[in-house]
């Protein structure tokens, strides 16, 4: 359309948001992902196709994971859990912290690749979606600096995935 | 006015920026008390919807070009300072002629465009009818004492009268606030009444002074009182208060437009004015207008920035839409 045209008709303008970042990352990893569990991806096994929902395209190959990949996540969270517990509050709110900032700064990344996903509108996962995963880490940061001074009969239950 | 004689001086050919040619003029109604006591405004959802909306809407590049373009035709170019000479409306009315530069507008591929209208004050009226003769620029004039509206009501009501035989062809009233305060509607709608009937073929603009009405609930109400008394246009201010047009008082003002249209079928103008001064404003203002009442309130028979500083930063977006960079403010003078 030209200038013209649009100041006749008045209409918004198309609002792309670009892909780029997200498809750089996604051929970094080959399109091809296996579970993040202790620390690093695992090997890609038996994989299925994830597709772009809005083209029909596929994004990557993604893992099923096995009863077996559940036993070694659980195993490696068992390890893990005693040096975590060991930590006073304060050193977990700095963890805590630290992760609802990496979640801001790589949130354009993370919202993009949530819609190119699903399919849902950008401004849900860009403006809702990705602030919310940043607020929860946020808030969890705040409980554990507050940890000894205001629930000192907290106690562990165990673990849970998120 | 010395010289003035009774007629209306013939000015330009075209009177197309008329509201009363494009739509059916509102005739205003009897005051329906129930109707304004009914009157509500939700100020938390109000100011929610104020506070999101400027991120939502997407106007870049060429659209960015178009609608800043589409503002310029809807601002009432104005200057109302004590020290307003001739020669100042002179230059003002030559930038409403022309309110882009030649090259750029070429640039742009756009015909040649104007301002909406140029607003003076009752002196220089005259001035500015005649440095606009040939185009279809009317000339607005702001009246019944303003800023305050507290002078003498006979003569509040005789100025229009003199504005309009100097060639008046749109008239800002400012109402008094106080009737809004003490919630005397009756009396607002009267004053209004007889100012609409004052203007005569002149089209009106209620100027409500929001800055001074305190709560949003007023606001909504002394718009739909006036709009019942006849109002061509609600206008937020004089840009004489502390505070002027603002994106919540707009939201209220054109949801009462809205509420109207829907009850009566007249579509009644808004002018939001005084505070506008920055291209990005301009463009916020007229995502809420077509987002609550549509396309016909884009164009300047239903719309109106009151601003004097809002076209030279429009001028200067424009002429980084066609270089790439930008000039120093002091390249875009006003007049």
């Amino acid at each position: 359309m030209t200038i013209k045209e649009i100041f006749q008709s008045m209409e918004y303008g198309p609002a792309p948001e670009a892909s780029t970042e997200a498809v750089v990352w996604l051929e970094r990893h080959g399109r091809c992902f296996g579970h993040w569990i202790d620390g690093a991806f695992t090997a890609p096994g038996s994989t299925f196709a994830t597709k772009n929902p809005a083209t029909g395209a596929e994004l990557a190959q993604v893992t099923q994971a096995t009863a077996g990949d559940v036993d070694t996540a659980v195993a490696a969270a068992r390890r893990a859990q005693p040096k975590w517990a060991r930590l006073p509050g304060h050193a977990r709110a700095r963890v805590l912290y630290a992760l609802a900032r990496l979640v801001q700064k790589h949130s354009r990344l993370f919202a993009v690749l949530e819609t190119l996903d699903n399919g849902k509108p950008i401004r849900e996962s860009r403006d809702i979606d990705i602030p919310l995963v940043a607020r929860h880490f946020y808030y969890h940061a705040g409980l554990a600096q507050l940890l000894a001074s205001n629930f000192p009969i907290a106690r562990r239950l165990g673990f849970a995935a998120r | 006015m010395k010289t003035q004689t009774e007629t209306p001086r013939a000015v330009g050919t075209s009177t197309s920026q008329l509201p009363q040619l494009a739509h059916a003029r509102n005739p205003g109604m009897a005051l329906d008390l129930d109707w304004v006591a009914a009157v509500q405004a939700n100020t938390s959802a109000i100011e929610r919807r104020a506070a999101t909306l400027p991120g939502r809407r997407s106007v870049k590049k060429d659209h960015q070009a178009a609608w800043l373009l589409k503002a310029i035709t809807l601002i009432d170019l104005t200057t109302l300072a004590g020290d307003d000479t001739e020669g100042r409306v002179r230059r003002l009315c030559a930038k409403a002629r022309q309110p882009v530069r030649a090259e750029l507008l070429d640039a742009l591929g756009m015909p040649v465009i104007t301002t909406g209208a140029v607003c003076v004050y009752h002196d220089m009226i005259e001035t500015a009818v005649r440095a606009l003769e040939g185009t279809a620029i009317p000339v607005a004039a702001v009246s019944t004492g303003f800023p305050a509206g507290l002078s003498p009501y006979r003569l509040r009501i005789a100025e229009i009268g003199e504005s309009v035989r100097a060639g008046a062809r749109e008239i800002d009233i400012v109402i008094s606030r106080r009737h809004v305060l003490t919630q005397n509607w009756q009396a607002l709608y009267d004053e209004m009444r007889e100012m609409r009937e004052a203007c005569g073929q002149a089209h009106v603009k209620a100027i409500l002074a929001t800055g001074e009405l305190a709560t949003l609930r007023n606001v909504a109400r002394a718009s739909l009182v006036c709009m019942m008394a006849g109002a061509d246009f609600i206008k937020t201010s004089t840009g004489k208060e502390s505070v002027n047009a603002t994106i919540p008082v707009s939201l209220t003002m054109i949801r009462a437009i809205r509420d109207y249209q829907d009850r009566t079928g007249y579509k009644v103008g808004y002018k939001p004015a005084g505070g506008i001064s920055k291209a990005k404003d301009a463009l916020t203002y007229l995502a809420l207008m077509k987002d609550e009442l549509g396309d016909p309130w884009l164009q300047p028979d239903l719309f109106r920035f009151g601003a004097s500083s809002l076209l030279g930063d429009i001028e200067r977006q424009l002429e980084h839409h066609v270089t790439g960079r930008y000039s120093a403010a002091n390249r875009h003078p006003m007049g």
